[in-house]
């Protein structure tokens, strides 16, 4: 397919300069004529190594026009610059370019992309020249040995072999027994499951719930029994006005309800009335639109601001939450309210911005109002508003945790602005996923205000350049040094631009405590030393515990990255979609990762074999889920 | 600790001050139970396991529960129900949430 479209573009050329010859005019000055040379030559200059040795290995080079360096059209802004860079007449706009971007972030990233070009010339010169000799020398096979040596002592991943080929395992069973039979003993051995025997927590509910009609109330109970049984009764559909009685009875410290939608405003607002003097401490409601509206929040501005204790508020799906309204409310409660989230509440807008940077400003009133924690999702914020909520007053110094999840109109300006007006020290946890507008300038605003950050998430926004990443996680002279983080989610952005060393650089930084004096100073990573010659410099405690990169182009050398640097920490890995990543890296991954590990998503990986499946370290102690494998026949007869 | 049969067995004492024998090995099958019997703690020793906040009714009926989940844990046949009476169901519960079982 590829080579018929080359074929296609190569005729299409062909015509052109026919045809712009044939227009009689032979002399060089024809701005057509030049620019139709000017483009095949860069065609043949880019396709001749590769043209010239047909019998050389696609695989090993990549296209053209799938290559960023070569390719005329670039989508980020920082490709732009890369292609400046690298063509030398463009002398006086690169200069221009260079001093636009002067911060210590974009010098980062000028020279990792210089490197990286670099890297890239010497390979292809080297396949070149290894291509060059077809002659067989008698050592030839030797040479290889010794290179496929040295190969695994730098992977040590090669050298896994699974369980299943030690034992001699009958291989005749049909694939689906086998599927079954392996569903089944991790069923078993997660303690779930059809056959087995449901536990005495699970019988009690499911029992008070079929006969939910009978219970009077329930006392003074666990939340986590409150809660339990409010899911179960969705469930059933039994979710009404009286259950919401019996769930909300008075002394609750915590009404956590997953599904409000048979709740009246009337019914709800006579509950809290009487809940929140009595002590009610937070309100989390989801598909809370029915009962949270105007007259709720008449019924909690209408008390003493002495019997507000409240200090979280989580509202999910508000439609009748008016502007005013959240404003009001934000004021009668925002001496005790610390955390607050709000969920798809399309009528809220930037008279919930003012009201937070009044009643939260280090001026207001004598008592400090502290918050904590904003989270912002799907709400229609303007830009404005979000410009005010972070400029207006320092309303913000003191937030723990961010989260602006798909907004529209979230972009770098914003959340630079908002990241300047919270204190250095103070911010552990960003989630910025699903904002299309935001580019790589978020990651030098996230890299120079975020020193204690802990949970990073960045899902879903594909403008981010894998330089631009390189550099968030590598030390740089005038920064602060790159985020130890406990949790990264690189989930769904451009498959190529999450790649090993990405994941590489954030997993080293989340390990080492001063990363200055740990690694080689120089931005340079060497990806071929063995990773396991860390283990020895690495602090137990410290390491990533989430790592969610679905849809990414890692492949086995992260996964033992990974094995040396988070050995202790790493509790859950998703590598849904990623196509490079084999049996036995996962394989080693999970004999080198202690015990904590539980979860791994391989969503889509067909890759993915009998061999890590059945065949892995951990397959008779249990604790460790694999969800989403793939349903066919995986390995060699997949799909791609 | 009594040695019945080479069976250990451990102590449960309710909050009215009953004790009911059960089987360590189905003991250390409920999560809770086993960190006290496996840790350094004094239940570990003596092999008693006292529960102030459970009542008696309701700790007889755990260990009923245990015995039933032991008996068809790996059956293949249909299993039968495990019956609750309405007025211990909801203490049941609390017992269940603290035992983690």
């Amino acid at each position: 397919m590829s080579s018929s479209s080359r074929r296609s573009r190569r005729t299409a050329a062909v015509d052109d300069i026919e045809a712009a010859s044939n227009d009689n005019d032979t002399s060089s000055s024809n701005p057509r004529l030049q620019a139709i040379r000017e483009r095949s030559r860069a065609v043949a200059e880019r396709e001749a190594s590769r043209l010239a040795r047909p019998e050389a290995s696609l695989a090993s080079h990549k296209l053209g026009h799938a290559s960023k360096s070569k390719s005329a059209v670039s989508s980020t802004p920082f490709g732009q610059l890369m292609k400046t860079t690298t063509k030398s007449g463009g002398g006086t706009t690169n200069n221009n370019e260079a001093q636009e971007w002067c911060g210590p972030f974009s010098v980062a990233r000028q020279m990792i992309a210089a490197r990286e070009d670099a890297r890239r010339l010497r390979l292809q010169q080297t396949e070149e020249g290894e291509n060059d000799n077809k002659e067989h020398h008698p050592l030839d096979h030797v040479m290889e040995e010794a290179r496929l040596e040295q190969q695994r002592k730098d992977n040590p991943s090669m050298n896994w072999i699974s369980r299943r080929h030690r034992t001699d395992a009958t291989n005749n069973s049909n694939y689906y027994v086998k599927r079954r039979k392996r569903f089944h003993k991790q069923k078993e051995l997660m303690g779930i499951g059809g056959n087995s025997v449901p536990s005495l927590f699970r019988l009690c509910i499911n029992y008070l719930v079929d006969n939910f009609e009978h219970v009077d109330s329930l006392g003074l109970v666990d939340h986590s029994i409150r809660v339990a049984l409010c899911e179960r009764l969705v469930a059933q559909g039994k979710m009404n006005g009286a259950a919401f009685d019996v769930l909300a009875e008075e002394g609750v410290e915590t009404l956590e309800l997953v599904d409000c939608a048979q709740v009246t405003q009337d019914q709800f607002c006579d509950a809290i009335k009487v809940l929140i003097p009595i002590g009610l401490r937070a309100i989390l409601l989801q598909h809370c639109g029915r009962c949270f509206g105007g007259q709720a929040v008449k019924t909690i501005v209408d008390m003493k601001s002495d019997d507000i204790q409240l200090f979280a508020l989580s509202l999910s799906g508000a439609y009748l939450l008016s502007d005013d309204d959240l404003a009001r409310l934000i004021g009668a409660t925002s001496h005790s309210l610390t955390s607050i989230d709000l969920t798809a509440c399309p009528l809220v807008g930037p008279q919930f911005c003012n009201a937070i940077g009044q009643h939260y400003a280090s001026s207001f009133d004598d008592v400090t109002h502290c918050l904590l924690e904003l989270s912002l999702e799907d709400i229609p914020l303007k830009k404005e508003a979000l410009l005010s909520l972070g400029a207006a007053s320092d309303a913000l110094r003191n937030l723990k945790s961010l989260k602006l999840k798909s907004i529209e109109s979230v972009d770098d300006e914003v959340v630079e602005i908002i990241l300047n007006s919270i204190d250095e020290a103070s911010l552990e946890g960003i989630d910025l996923s699903s904002n299309t507008q935001l580019t790589d300038e978020v990651l030098s605003s996230i890299r120079r205000r975020g020193t204690n950050l802990r949970s990073l998430q960045l899902s879903g926004l594909r403008n981010l350049s894998a330089i631009a990443l390189e550099a968030f996680f590598t030390p740089i002279d005038d920064m602060p040094s790159p985020p130890m983080l406990r949790k990264l989610d690189l989930s769904h952005c451009s498959r190529d631009e999450i790649n090993d060393a990405v994941v590489m650089l954030a997993a080293k930084a989340s390990s080492f405590r001063s990363l200055a004096d740990a690694v080689n100073s120089e931005i340079e990573i060497s990806s071929s030393v063995n990773p396991e010659n860390l283990v020895s410099e690495i602090t137990n405690s410290l390491g990533l515990v989430h790592v969610n990169v679905c849809g990414s182009s890692i492949s086995d050398k992260s996964m033992e990255m990974l094995s040396a640097t988070c050995k202790s920490s790493l509790e859950e890995l998703d590598i849904g979609f990623c196509a490079s990543v084999s049996d036995k890296g996962l394989g080693y991954l999970v004999s080198k990762v202690g015990r904590q590990l539980s979860k791994i998503h391989v969503w889509g990986c067909a890759q993915i074999t009998e061999d890590f499946l059945d065949g892995h370290d951990r397959l008779d102690e249990g604790g460790l889920e694999i969800v989403g494998v793939w349903m066919k026949n995986g390995g060699g007869r997949s799909l791609r | 600790m009594e040695d019945d049969s080479e069976q250990t067995y451990v102590k449960l004492v309710s909050a009215e001050g009953t004790e009911i024998f059960l089987e360590k090995r189905i003991a250390l099958q409920v999560d809770t139970m086993r960190a006290m019997l496996e840790g350094n703690f004094r239940e570990s020793e003596e092999s008693v396991i006292r529960f102030p906040d459970i009542s008696d009714s309701a700790l007889e009926k755990v260990v009923r529960y245990l015995h039933y989940k032991d008996r068809h844990a790996n059956s293949t046949s249909r299993i039968p129900e495990f019956p609750i009476e309405p007025e211990e169901a909801l203490e049941l519960l609390v017992a269940a949430s603290f035992l983690n079982c």
